[in-house]
């Protein structure tokens, strides 16, 4: 086995795997996409230049790597589907939860539901800012961007993820604690 | 509006609770999955511009020779353009077709001579191969195109000769061309001639077409007196050319069939009006002085096979006439008959029997031009009264079929061709 690819599977592979599935939400997918990264890093592994922490690099190469497969799978396919078939954003949300989060609270399988509908700037600081703890100035070297532009994304990104959760708490009727609450 | 249920820090803090999600694989399953990748996009680089290059290659191979031939077509009709003032590719072939027409007639007329002049013939190539054995391709020529183009003593075998008068492509030479037909004692040579010249095909060999003539004939054989009845919308009054010309086909016509005077009509009633000759009610041809002489006519620009074209020359003796046969008669749109580098002594060693001594350093070799200026020197030797022709000290003993070691019988007739059926 190759010993670069060695060393970033034993330093990075869970948190890339993860950063990706929680971007995608699909775990086959991101099994892909993981094998996507290792191609583009072993290749352009010469000319990482040590600028920034092999850490923030691996995940700019998945940001990229996601976003790749976003514009891909948003293909030809899903936009005529978007066109024709109003469903389409239901039946998303339908999806079957993985069995990792459906192991989990009411509260955390929303956030996750909720991720998809914040934009890819908005879920891409979400993920690396609060699920793996990147500092802000980690984040923005993943990103390329200033840490400012961090800053805001992510105050954004806590406010429409918050008022998404809100919607659906209404709309399904998922106010059992507030039934208690009255009581 | 509700108050909102979650503070920041609580979210952060649930998002921060989100489960840990691991990939269960084998790390050497995923290196197997990269290394495969890479494989793929490696060869996938290759595999689209080769197959570019070959689409290319393809495409090419398949334009490339439309292209050429679109090319070559176009240099056609530049050639072709190039040719029209001349002579056209067309006219070309049909003298080839002609040719081999002619050339089969040849072979009629040896099977009808018979064996012997068919073993000479062989013991001529054989001798041929012999004295000239490098000189292949003139043997080769010899025995495709070179034959005789007139009519001799032993073509008539049961045949009839018919000679016609025929004007040249721009009418400035009548082309005395014979044909060979079978006799029929119930049909005189008149009928013959009347009968047959619908089946001429002056186009075809390069003349212009003239006959048959757009009149009516009556021929009284006693008095040897031919009746022309023309219509009177007959096409010989257009110019002094076609007066001329009809004047002159007229007169060759008597001198062939021995008439003796031609009287003219037009629908019944005495005489033709001429725009140019004026009113004539018989034609009596001028006894022209001197001899005639001949020379070649190319049609076309045609470069085998001659017509042998007679012209009217006052001149003192055959010596005089064969020296100017070796003279271009650019006026006359005719060719020396005789090359200008055979020289040759005349002698009339009996009554009638010509002599001729080609000089050694003439060269008298078995081809087409000597074949032709020989058939030349034979028919204006005929004009002069000659019947024989002995020709010495040539390279060969043969040319075409002119055996050389015996006196040659002046033709019967010059310009054979033949009749379609």
């Amino acid at each position: 086995m190759d010993s670069v690819f060695d060393e970033l599977y034993k330093k990075y592979h869970h948190d890339v795997f993860q950063f990706l599935f929680y971007m995608v939400k699909n775990k086959e997918l991101a099994e892909d996409l993981v094998q996507e990264v290792y191609i583009r890093v072993l290749k352009s592994y010469e000319r990482f230049e040590g600028k920034s922490s092999e850490k923030t690099w691996l995940f700019s190469i998945a940001r990229n790597v996601a976003i790749d497969s976003f514009r891909k799978h948003k293909g030809w396919k899903q936009r005529i589907m978007e066109k024709f078939d109003w469903s389409t954003q239901q039946v998303k949300d339908e999806l079957p939860l993985p069995e990792e989060i459906a192991m989990q609270r009411e509260e955390i399988q929303l956030i996750y539901r909720c991720l998809d509908l914040c934009t890819v700037d908005q879920r891409l600081v979400i993920i690396m800012r609060y699920i793996h703890e990147l500092t802000i100035t980690e984040t923005a070297d993943a990103l390329g961007w200033t840490e400012s532009k961090v800053k805001t994304t992510q105050h954004r990104a806590l406010k429409v993820l918050k008022k998404y959760m809100e919607d659906i708490m209404e709309k399904e009727g998922m106010n059992n604690e507030e039934v208690k609450v009255e009581r | 509006m509700r108050k909102s249920k979650w503070s920041d820090e609580q979210l952060e803090e649930l998002l921060g609770q989100m489960p840990k999600i691991k990939d269960n694989r084998d790390p050497s399953e995923i290196y197997q999955n990269i290394e495969m990748k890479i494989g793929k996009q490696k060869q996938k680089t290759w595999i689209l511009p080769a197959a570019a290059a070959a689409a290319a290659l393809l495409l090419f191979f398949i334009l490339a020779p439309s292209l050429m031939n679109w090319q070559e077509s176009a240099d056609k009709s530049v050639e072709i353009k190039a040719d029209k003032s001349s002579s056209s590719a067309e006219i070309a072939s049909e003298n080839n077709t002609f040719e081999a027409n002619d050339n089969k007639a040849e072979l009629k007329a040896k099977e009808e001579i018979g064996g012997d002049k068919a073993e000479q013939f062989d013991d001529a190539s054989k001798n041929n191969g012999e004295t000239e054995p490098n000189d292949q391709i003139s043997l080769q020529s010899v025995s495709a195109d070179t034959s005789a183009t007139a009519v001799y003593e032993e073509d008539l075998a049961g045949k009839e000769v018919l000679t016609y008068a025929i004007p040249d492509q721009t009418a400035q030479n009548i082309v005395p061309v014979s044909v060979l037909v079978e006799e029929d004692p119930a049909k005189s040579k008149f009928d013959l001639f009347e009968e047959n010249m619908s089946r001429l095909t002056e186009e075809e060999w390069g003349l212009t077409d003239y006959y048959p003539l757009k009149a009516s004939f009556s021929y009284d054989q006693e008095n040897r007196t031919l009746t022309v009845d023309v219509p009177e919308d007959h096409p010989y009054s257009i110019s002094s050319t076609t007066e001329l010309l009809l004047e002159k086909v007229l007169g060759n016509v008597m001198h062939n069939l021995d008439i003796e005077k031609v009287n003219l009509t037009t629908e019944g009633h005495d005489g033709i009006e001429f725009s140019h000759f004026g009113y004539r009610e018989n034609f009596v041809p001028e006894i022209g002085t001197g001899n005639l002489i001949y020379y070649f006519l190319y049609p076309n620009g045609t470069e085998s096979k001659p017509f042998m074209v007679p012209l009217r020359e006052k001149l003192n003796s055959i010596k005089d006439a064969l020296r100017a046969m070796k003279e271009n008669r650019v006026e006359d749109n005719l060719q020396a008959s005789i090359p200008e580098d055979i020289n040759f002594e005349t002698e009339e060693i009996q009554e009638r029997k010509l002599l001729i001594r080609f000089e050694n350093e003439s060269e008298i070799i078995d081809n087409e031009p000597t074949l032709h200026a020989i058939e030349a020197i034979l028919l204006t030797a005929k004009e002069f009264n000659f019947e024989t022709v002995k020709l010495e000290n040539a390279d060969v003993d043969k040319i075409g079929n002119f055996d050389l070691s015996n006196e040659l019988k002046v033709p019967v007739a010059a310009n054979k061709r033949e009749l379609l059926n």
